[in-house]
């Protein structure tokens, strides 16, 4: 983790009472890269810890491996066929290796569902889970941030109350029952957005490239699928937006209030700046921070919502991969997608701490 | 010139005045000390002055700026107030900083949400100012933040800060409480050069009377909210009518002969005791009954305004006067 | 002003309870309710939850089904009144078995200190890297998908979180004056630990957890309706979610009033988090 290093009041003052000159930004670069180092060697512990996890979880659970790998509907010669094809009948030291061997392979099985290798799958649809977790990150912050103002600014009055009221209740409610409410409102009794997918079926997709619509929209210059896309993008943003914002908006509105209640903001006022340059350049600035920090614990909220949300709007991206998978029993895509979660997860901690460094003039990355 | 009339400051939630019936004024050109204990109200008055006040607060009395009521202006006239006629220096520069910007960024900014000069202009005006509070290397001290600089170095920003629109009054509430003595008498000598050199009236809030004898040509003298004493600073020190003014410089003398910090015996009221007499009046050594009883009127003895039934007409021990420029 | 100031003020007028008081209230009544469902769901509906009337599939609000029915003709009302216990009753089991764990593996990390608690907790961090909820459909596949399955796994997942609040308060209150006070008069550890240290955890503890079935809740539902929690025909709010996604169109009702009935559970037990963690004193 960063540290916090403060600078201190240096003790011995010059003649004319005013301490040495601050220190130069030296050797920034070198403590970067120790630093993504140390954070990269304890992602690749974690991926490690990751994948023996896995492994256990699959040759050490009350039912038979070779029969939870082929499902439950398969026949025992499809189970024998799978013991020898994993070799389950090997010794258990062995089984590991081979495992761990496969895995750097990156061979994470192969789907019953698609009968593709489980790493094609993923490689097609994750690009599109990110199309879309993305963007509702993005469109979180901005309405989380906002309303945080609001709610800090009007505490007392009706509008703060009505927005800490909503943003309650939005999030209270499942994220998936309320992908089906709007869906329900929005597309089936006001026909104005679209059930699911990422474009319409009667419109010729953009060319692909990165599998998500959007963005291979905007890299080909295609704009009627562009707004296409963006529409499709409507609903399932709106979806988790609305599941993550009590957690964003009560940050947001704790860090503002700390904020107003500062020296340094009536220092402001005092010397005349305008209450919107305040609240704008000052506050905002130093709110951030809180949000930040917190980023690694609201990542985990944005996964499962996205991956519930693509279900319910059939997102190709891997949460509705994955129920695909669920629905017949094929539960190997389960592994794979756990381990890229997690490396996704570690990455999003390593990413999360960078920024805050950058963020805040004071943090030195120790 | 800044007038304050019969000012009375209450929060709602507390049962005394933080400030009850004070009177005060300040000329351009001259540097008007208020001296008390911590609670006395002397850091109310000074953002009293600016409207910096809570919204919880209930005001009565006048504050007037050349004959302008501070509390009867408009939002964007007390915008146009705050900073350019009257300017502000906290007493802990650290806070009075944002944390997430430069020092430069921010004495820039004051001078650009008063006036329409583009950023380089501003920015050069920054640099003037720091250097006028006699910072070396004014460049490198813009571009740093906050927490890089010295507590002496700080101030200083603070005070160009206050000073970067030239207003005629200045208030600075114990600017040199937060810095080491050294500092401190360096930083004070300072704000009398620039106090000439621009003839800028200065309110300078302190708990400290040594601040008095270095830089005050008047000096108030203030007690749970109220002003005791109010006068020439020769005047006040060398011959102190209130009883409370005599305590604070014989303690003084007291740490000085002996090296002992001893102070005044007793404690300073609290916001939720209710006064009906002198609020000195419990620790007075002279109170008598009139005083528990009944709040004295001020009461004028040559050039000092004084509020005390008895106020000490007996010659004070000689009492040595260090000033600083 | 001056005036005023040489009276005494007048005595405070009485406060307008404060907003959150008003839904705490409405809250607690809610949660009351919520607790006679799950404990007598058959004061709420005569009917059985599984009795298939085919005759009266999907058929909408009326008088023989206040709540409607679903494909099978099941009395919707009867499958949410009972699918309480299902649903809430497995989430407070899971925070029960999370906060016990947790708080047994946070003590004894934090008391003991060294290396015990640094390997105790280097686990914990393990746990806390993985996303909880992925690795809990994981494991919930893997022990073959059901309701035992999902309580299991979700309580796998919870309880490295209390595991780390918990470790932390305690390393806090050990050398804390009381503490190192009742060490000095030679109390058995386990006393101390009891009555010391754990009463003053047990706030935060209770604020967390409090919250925490709420989430639970949220997970259990979400788990049904991916398929790897309960299986039909056991009533279970997130399972009715999954079923009713088919006929939405036709039949609100189905979706509507078990999604309601989640959201109103996850609200009342915010607010009431909300309000255990305003009040005053410890």
């Amino acid at each position: 983790m960063a540290e916090r290093v403060m600078s201190l009041d240096q003790t011995a003052s010059s003649a004319t009472g005013q301490g040495p000159l601050p220190p130069r930004r030296r050797g920034a670069l070198e403590r970067w890269a120790a630093f993504l180092l140390r954070r990269l060697l304890w992602g690749v512990v974690v991926l490690l810890a990751i994948a023996t996890v896995t492994f256990f979880l699959t040759h050490y659970v009350p039912s038979d491996p070779a029969v939870y790998l082929a499902g439950p509907s398969a026949t025992t010669e499809v189970v024998n066929r799978i013991r020898e094809q994993f070799g389950l009948d090997q010794p258990v030291y062995v089984q590991y290796f081979r495992y761990m061997a496969s895995l750097a392979r990156g061979d994470l099985g192969t789907s019953l569902f698609t009968k593709r290798p489980v790493f094609e799958d993923l490689a097609r649809s994750l690009p599109v889970t990110l199309g879309l977790i993305v963007p509702a990150f993005v469109v979180y912050v901005v309405v989380a941030g906002c309303l945080g103002c609001v709610a800090a600014y009007s505490a007392g009055k009706a509008r703060g109350v009505l927005v800490q009221v909503f943003t309650m209740i939005a999030s209270a409610a499942p994220v998936y029952w309320v992908a089906l409410v709007l869906q329900f409102l929005f597309f089936y009794s006001i026909p104005i957005l679209p059930s699911g997918g990422q474009h319409s079926l009667t419109l010729p997709g953009p060319t692909t490239i990165t599998h998500i619509d959007w963005l291979d929209s905007v890299l080909t210059g295609n704009v009627p699928a562009l707004a296409d896309a963006l529409w499709h993008l409507v609903m399932p943003t709106t979806a988790i937006v609305l599941g993550l914002l009590a957690v964003g908006t009560r940050l947001m509105a704790g860090a503002v209030q700390d904020e107003l209640g500062k020296i340094y903001v009536r220092t402001a006022r005092g010397k005349g700046l305008p209450e919107r340059t305040i609240l704008l350049k000052h506050v905002l600035r130093a709110s951030i921070n809180p949000f930040v920090t917190v980023t690694g614990i609201q990542f985990g909220y944005l996964i499962t919502y996205t991956i519930l949300v693509e279900v319910v709007f059939t997102w190709p991206g891997m949460g509705y991969y994955l129920e695909q998978c669920i629905q017949i029993n094929d539960y190997a895509p389960l592994i794979g997608v756990t381990m890229v979660a997690a490396a996704g997860f570690v990455l999003i901690s390593v990413v999360s701490d960078i920024i805050y460094s950058l963020v805040d003039p004071r943090i030195e990355l120790a | 010139m800044l007038k304050i009339s019969n000012l009375t400051v209450g929060y709602s939630r507390s049962l005394r005045p933080a400030l009850n019936g004070v009177s005060l004024e300040v000329g351009t050109g001259e540097v008007v000390c208020v001296v008390g204990e911590s609670g006395s109200g002397k850091s109310t008055l000074a953002l009293a002055c600016l409207r910096l006040l809570g919204s919880d607060v209930e005001i009565g009395g006048t504050i007037e700026l050349d004959g302008r009521n501070i509390f009867s202006l408009s939002a964007a006239e007390l915008r146009n107030v705050r900073g350019r006629e009257i300017g502000f220096v906290n007493q802990d520069a650290l806070s009075s900083f944002s944390a997430y910007w430069t020092v430069g960024e921010q004495i820039a900014e004051t001078i650009e949400a008063h006036t329409n000069l583009p950023r380089r202009i501003a920015w050069e005006r920054t640099l003037d100012q720091l250097a006028s509070v006699r910072i070396d290397n004014p460049e490198r001290i813009a571009r740093s933040y906050p927490h890089e600089l010295s507590g002496g170095q700080r101030q200083r920003a603070a005070l160009a800060m206050g000073l970067a629109l030239r207003p005629r009054i200045l208030i600075a509430d114990e600017p040199t409480s937060a810095l080491d003595v050294t500092t401190a008498s360096h930083l004070l000598a300072l704000l009398r050069q620039l106090q000439r050199e621009y003839s800028i009236g200065v309110l300078l809030i302190t708990h400290d009377l040594r601040v008095v004898e270095a830089v005050a040509d008047r000096v108030a003298v203030m007690y749970a909210g109220i002003l005791g004493e109010v006068g020439a600073r020769d005047e006040v020190l060398r011959r102190p009518r209130f009883p409370y003014t005599r305590a604070l410089i014989d303690s003084l003398d007291l740490e000085r002969a002996r090296g002992s910090l001893k102070g005044v015996p007793g404690v300073p009221p609290g916001l939720s005791e209710t006064l009906p007499g002198c609020p000195f009046a419990p620790r007075c050594t002279r109170a008598e009954d009139i005083c528990q009883r009944m709040s004295p009127a001020p009461v004028t003895i040559g050039e000092t305004v004084v509020r005390c039934h008895f106020p000490d007409s007996v010659e004070g021990v000689e009492v040595h006067v260090h000033s600083v420029g | 002003m001056s005036a005023a100031a040489e009276n005494s003020r007048p005595p405070r007028p009485w406060r307008m309870p404060a907003l959150l008081d008003v839904f705490a209230v409405v809250a607690i009544v809610l949660l009351v309710l919520l607790a006679i469902v799950v404990i007598a769901p058959g004061i709420f509906s005569a009917r059985n939850p599984l009795a298939l009337e085919i005759s009266a599939r999907l058929h909408g609000l009326s008088d023989a089904h206040p709540l409607g029915t679903d494909e099978l003709g099941r009395d919707l009302l009867a499958r949410i009144a009972y699918g309480a216990r299902n649903s809430v009753g497995v989430s407070l089991l899971i925070v029960v078995i999370a906060v016990v764990v947790g708080l047994v593996w946070g003590t004894i990390a934090g008391w003991f200190g060294g290396w015990l608690d640094a390997m105790m907790m280097r686990i914990v961090d393990m746990f806390l890297a993985f996303p909880a909820f992925v690795l809990a459909m994981a494991l919930a596949a893997a022990l073959g998908p059901s309701l035992t399955s999902v309580a299991i796994a979700l309580a796998a997942v919870w309880w490295p979180g209390y595991a780390r609040l918990v470790r932390g308060s305690v390393i806090a209150l050990r050398s804390s004056g009381h503490v190192v006070a009742a060490q000095a008069q030679g109390l058995p550890t386990s006393r101390i630990i009891w009555r010391h240290v754990l009463r003053f955890i047990w706030r935060d503890v209770n604020v967390r957890a409090t919250a925490d079935v709420g989430y639970a809740l949220m997970a259990v539902t979400a788990l049904s309706f991916l398929g790897l929690g309960a299986q039909s025909p056991t009533p279970e709010w997130g399972l009715l979610i999954r079923s009713s996604a088919a006929y939405f169109y036709t039949a609100w009702w189905y979706m509507a009033f078990p999604g309601l009935a989640v959201t109103l559970t996850a609200v009342s037990l915010s607010i009431l988090g909300d309000w255990i963690a305003a009040r005053p004193g410890r």
